[in-house]
């Protein structure tokens, strides 16, 4: 009985292959796609014609901006931490508490929040029909300029923005090199230790909420899925990140609050498992972090 | 034609049913594609919820899995394929979109799936977090086992504590006050003696112990909501409302493919009885083309648009010179337009119309039609005309024969008894109406009956073709001779005023037999006896005019044959004696008859002699010595008067100036000009052409002209007057007083003399109306400024009354009687001297 157990706890974890490579590109509507380019470069989108996504979501420095909390117009700062917009598209829900179910319905959020673009959509529309975006958006959309033409077309150029054949996915496609013997012992100590009981998946993490501090309280202005649903059960839930390029989106957790891998680490294993965890077994799983860095694609050259 | 109605009728709702038969079919047909899109869109939905079902079993399975190690991407995947299932079936579903029921099976759904939602994101968070924590647990088990810093005891009770956490992996009931014990027990050892691993397990089984519960509260929402029941629902209701729409549209269907067999059924009904129309229409075709009637059809405007072959046959025109005309091609111009408007206005009001026409062949010859002219509605609507014609040219004609056979004789084909008899009836109408003459001559051959009883019929027919041929020349067209009978003519003649005009007829076809009649072997002379009788002189009615002509006729026989006599005896007395004057006259002209009388004119108050009236004189050698007063009127009828006029006119100017010559206070040379002679053309320039021949100055010459003559024609008489007075020619009114001139009139006239009538002198001074007369016609000429001259004196007391009076001029009796040129001269120079 016992053993039985144990070998199905063994195999359940081991052998189970949990996490799956990115594909080398996924199917878009390239025209699409080619006027969402435009607009997310474009700081038309903002009030004041400062800010445009790529402001906050530098996509030749993993996606974010590097910043705890970005800034919008006038200077303002965000109370969140941007998140990467690379692989977005495979996350289940967008934003920190989950509020937006996909890209398409995420765009609005930027572009209408008081401190980060401060648009209204229908002022917005009135303002790119004055421009050559209305001849672009009547070749590809019947309707011409619409919120959600808008939307719809920054989030079809947002489906281009993966980063495929990282180390690690060439790894598990059978390159037992792809990856050094250290990264592998990450790996293992990843799997062990029961990081991957929540960054799982196709995107490592970005599949689930869980709670912010499930050991241990720990302190959080934002109160995460809560802020969506208002159950209190819900309190401190954030989305599960996922740890794709996570060497290159410092800083880390939903108000950055580390900076280092080394750090987020080590505060993870003690608030999130509640183990301890040696410097060396860090030093093992910030090197196989390393390795889930991926090539960044085409489309994010300007 | 009534069948052709029908037939036209006929195609037009074939056509109509065909029409609705294909809409139908379309219909139908569209129906059934709808129906098909229907059933599809059922399947989808079906096939939607089925799915939503499945997906549901694996959200239940998913939510039973804890504790084991699942990759999250996959359950997000059937969230999301859930999601959109949900969508599809939340937009328009047409059938059951307006449907309050399933909007709220959609909403019940939609929530319980939420609650759903809300549980796999829980179980993800909690399941997580228990994974990872018992399989740590399992690695502070294996350490703590073969630890040596905890008792015993101690192991054995964490050992066991794992093994109650364990089996909530394979769902068995697991003893939670157990669980709690032992970690009081475990609580206890770690106070007495304090170990890291120790304490890591007691926290993580506390926490572990959280998370079973939460998978307890997940079960019991589970079983409370059943999300499952609601698909069911859903799923039920849509397979209604599907059963429901089929069994509908399979009514309609049923219905429509009813409908179309009973269109197609009615259709080739239809088609049926149009193919037996049909053929029963070539019958009528057949019969049409070969009737011996003539058959034409025109449109309304007129325009033929059938002939059969007898109009060809008829008429001579080829079909194609027909077709497109007006009837009227035929049209010969005999018949007034009257009869057209008539035939016009009765088909205009859509009338039948008959009659008969008479019309022409190409070639121009006429031929006559009876017939009858239909105009065809259709609906109320005139559609054309048919015309069905019958050559009656025969019959015609042989009715005319008839009718000329009993209107004519045979042989000679001169009008009938009963024809002339027929003929005078209808003119004695006329003629009483405006007063005119009509005479009835009775001629009949003298001796016939012998020529015909030794010669034979032959001959006497001969003899009666030859006779009335001759009587017929000698007739103005105007005439009409008919054979009585027998060898009885009778003439009705009209337009003539005097009955001695009847008498001249009579004698032209007396002489045109004094000729004898050449038959083909005899040589006869034939003399004829004529009666006349006049209406309305004789008798007023045809019967006495037949009766007394025939009397007349006897008369002429008894008075010896080869004569004509009047019914009245005076009347014939009169004709033949105007007749003997006229064939007198006609004898006298270019003989010595005809001689001048002159008779002076003197001054009342000198007794001188100033001028001389020219009198014509006849002394006829058969009848003696003719007064003026008779000869004169025949010679105006006969129109020998401009031959005598100019001859009298010429002898005076002869005589005059010879008188002229002895009488120096000789002023004038009076000549009578009648009427005829003065509108006749030439009479001005004959009479100017003596006057210069015989150099008689125009101031001498006194043109006495009758008061009544210048009054029948007042514009034109001035007219003359004013051009003989223009050449110089004197005017002087004969006989003023005896017409009724009147004065306005007369002072208009260029009149430089007026002569009193011998009627009034002849009763002066005695009659005191005369002389009033008298008195005032010399006051008249007084002031007019005209000479008079009177006529008649006779006496010394009527002499002295004008010379009281102050009359001018006089001649008569008294004073001298008309002489010759010889005596004349005798006295003239007696008196000069």
């Amino acid at each position: 009985m016992r053993s039985v157990l144990l070998i199905f706890i063994f195999l359940n974890l081991l052998y189970a292959e949990p996490i799956t490579p990115i594909p080398q590109h996924i199917e878009v509507d390239e025209a699409k796609a080619a006027l969402g380019k435009e607009l997310f470069f474009d700081t038309i989108l903002s009030v004041d014609n400062t800010v445009s996504c790529a402001t906050c979501h530098d996509l030749n420095n993993g996606g974010d901006d590097g910043l705890r909390f970005s800034f919008g117009v006038d200077g303002k700062e965000g109370d969140i931490n941007s998140p990467t917009v690379y692989n977005a598209v495979f996350n289940f829900r967008q934003f920190w508490n989950g509020r937006a179910k996909n890209l398409v319905h995420q765009v609005a959020g930027p572009v209408t929040n008081p401190v980060e673009m401060a648009s209204s959509f229908n002022a917005l529309v009135q303002k790119l029909k004055r421009t050559a975006y209305k001849n672009k958006f009547d070749k590809v959309y019947k309707d011409g300029i619409t919120k959600e033409n808008i939307a719809d077309a920054i989030a079809e150029y947002e489906k281009t923005l993966i980063t495929p054949n990282a180390p690690f996915d060439k790894y598990l496609r059978g390159d037992k090199n792809a990856i050094t013997p250290k990264q592998k012992e990450g790996y293992m100590l990843f799997k062990d230790k029961g990081c991957i009981a929540c960054h799982h998946g196709i995107n490592i993490g970005g599949n689930l909420y869980n709670k912010f501090g499930v050991m241990q309280y720990v302190s959080s202005k934002r109160l995460g899925r809560y802020e969506v649903t208002h159950q209190e059960e819900d309190k401190y839930y954030f989305k599960v990140p996922s740890l794709r390029n996570v060497a290159r989106t410092a800083p880390y957790l939903h108000d950055g609050r580390f900076e280092s891998l080394d750090e987020v680490v080590k505060f993870m294993a003690r608030y999130q498992l509640g183990q301890v965890i040696t410097q060396g077994e860090i030093d093992k799983i910030v090197a196989f972090l390393h390795s889930l860095s991926g090539e960044l694609p085409a489309s994010a050259k300007r | 034609m009534q069948k052709d109605n029908l037939m036209l009728k006929k195609i037009d709702s074939i056509t109509l049913l065909l029409c609705v038969f294909i809409v139908f079919t379309i219909s139908l047909f569209i129906y059934l594609v709808r129906i098909d899109q229907h059933i599809q869109r059922h399947i989808e939905y079906h096939d939607a919820v089925m799915q939503l079902r499945i997906l549901n079993k694996n959200f239940n399975n998913f939510l039973l899995s804890q504790a084991t190690f699942i990759n999250y991407d996959r359950i997000n995947r059937s969230v999301n394929t859930f999601e959109s299932n949900l969508e599809f079936l939340n937009v328009t579903y047409e059938d059951v979109s307006d449907s309050k029921a399933y909007k709220q099976l959609l909403k019940t759904t939609t929530k319980l799936y939420e609650m759903k939602l809300y549980s796999i994101e829980y179980f993800k968070s909690q399941n997580s977090q228990l994974l990872h924590s018992l399989h740590y647990l399992f690695d502070l088990n294996m350490v703590l086992l073969n630890s040596r810093k905890i008792d015993q005891k101690t192991a054995s009770i964490v050992n066991k504590t794992f093994l109650y956490l364990s089996k909530f992996y394979i769902n068995s009931n697991i003893e939670t006050s157990e669980i709690k014990n032992n970690i009081l027990l475990l609580k206890e050892a770690l106070a007495k003696n304090y170990n890291v691993e120790l304490d890591m397990f007691i926290v993580h089984t506390e926490i572990d112990m959280q998370h079973i519960t939460a998978f307890g509260k997940i079960k019991k929402m589970l079983q409370k909501a059943s999300l499952e029941s609601a698909l069911q629902d859903l799923q039920k209701y849509l397979d209604n409302i599907y059963n429901e729409h089929i069994i509908i549209e399979k009514t309609i269907v049923t219905l429509f493919f009813i409908f179309a067999i009973i269109i197609l059924s009615l259709l080739i009904f239809m088609n049926r009885r149009a193919i037996a129309m049909r053929d029963e229409l070539l019958g009528f075709k057949t019969a049409i083309e070969n009737s011996y009637n003539s058959i034409v059809i025109t449109d309304i405007d007129k325009k033929i648009t059938y002939v059969n072959d007898k109009v060809l046959e008829e008429t001579g025109y080829s079909r194609e010179e027909i077709l497109g005309n007006n009837p009227n091609i035929f049209k010969s111009g005999t018949s007034n337009p009257e009869f057209y408007e008539n035939m016009r206005k009765a088909l205009d009001d859509g009338d039948k119309w008959e009659g008969e026409f008479i019309n022409k062949r190409k070639d121009g010859s006429l031929f006559y039609e009876k017939a009858s002219i239909i105009p065809v509605f259709q609906n109320a609507k005139l559609v054309s005309y048919l015309a069905i014609k019958l050559n009656i040219t025969d019959y015609i004609e042989a009715k005319r024969e008839v009718e000329y056979m009993a209107y004519h004789d045979p042989l000679t084909s001169l009008p009938n008894r009963s024809n002339i008899e027929n003929y005078l009836q209808n003119r004695l109408v006329i003629a009483s109406r405006e007063q005119a003459k009509i005479a009835l001559l009775f001629i009949d051959l003298d001796r016939f009956k012998n020529i015909n009883d030794t010669l034979g019929h032959d001959v006497g027919d001969e003899l009666l073709v030859e006779a009335s041929r001759r009587i017929k020349n000698t007739l103005r067209e105007s005439d009409i001779l008919s054979r009585f009978g027998g060898d009885e003519f009778v003439v009705v003649i009209e337009n003539f005023h005097e009955n001695y005009f009847i008498a001249q007829i009579c004698q032209k076809i007396l002489n045109v037999f004094q000729n004898p009649i050449q038959t083909k072997q005899h040589l006869l002379n034939i003399t004829l006896s004529i009666g006349v009788s006049v209406f309305p002189d004789d008798a007023k009615n045809a019967t006495t005019l037949f009766k007394y002509a025939d009397i007349a006729m006897y008369k002429a026989k008894d008075e010896g044959k080869n004569t004509y006599q009047y019914y009245k005896k005076e009347l014939s007395v009169v004709a033949h004696k105007r007749l003997d004057l006229e064939q007198a006259l006609k004898e006298a002209i270019g003989t010595d008859e005809f001689y001048v009388m002159y008779q002076p004119q003197y001054a009342l108050q000198s007794k001188n002699i100033i001028g001389l009236e020219a009198l014509v004189r006849w002394n006829s050698s058969s009848l003696g010595n003719i007064t003026p007063d008779k000869f004169i009127p025949v010679c105006e009828d006969i129109g020998y008067i401009l031959e005598l006029g100019l001859f009298i006119f010429k002898q005076a100017c002869l005589d005059f100036i010879e008188f002229q010559k002895v009488c120096h206070s000789l002023e004038n040379i009076s000549i009578n000009i009648s009427a005829v002679q003065l509108y006749q053309n030439r009479f001005i320039d004959d009479i100017l052409e003596i006057a210069s021949e015989t150099g008689v100055p125009t101031h001498s010459i006194m043109l006495e002209i009758t008061e009544t003559h210048i009054m029948k024609n007042i514009t034109h008489g001035m007219k003359l007057l004013n051009e003989l007075k223009e050449s110089g020619f004197k005017i002087s009114i004969d006989d003023f007083g005896t017409g009724h001139s009147s004065l306005s009139y007369l002072k208009l006239f260029p009149i430089s003399e007026l002569k009193i009538d011998k009627s009034f002198i002849d009763n002066v001074p005695s009659d005191k109306n005369d002389v009033a007369i008298t008195k005032a016609i010399m006051a008249l000429s007084k002031s007019m400024g005209y000479i008079n001259v009177a006529e008649g004196i006779e006496n010394e007391i009527q002499e002295k009354f004008l010379q009281e009076n102050n009359c001018f001029a006089g001649q008569g009796y008294y004073f001298c009687k008309p002489k010759t040129k010889n005596d004349l001269l005798n006295f003239l120079l007696t008196k000069s001297r």
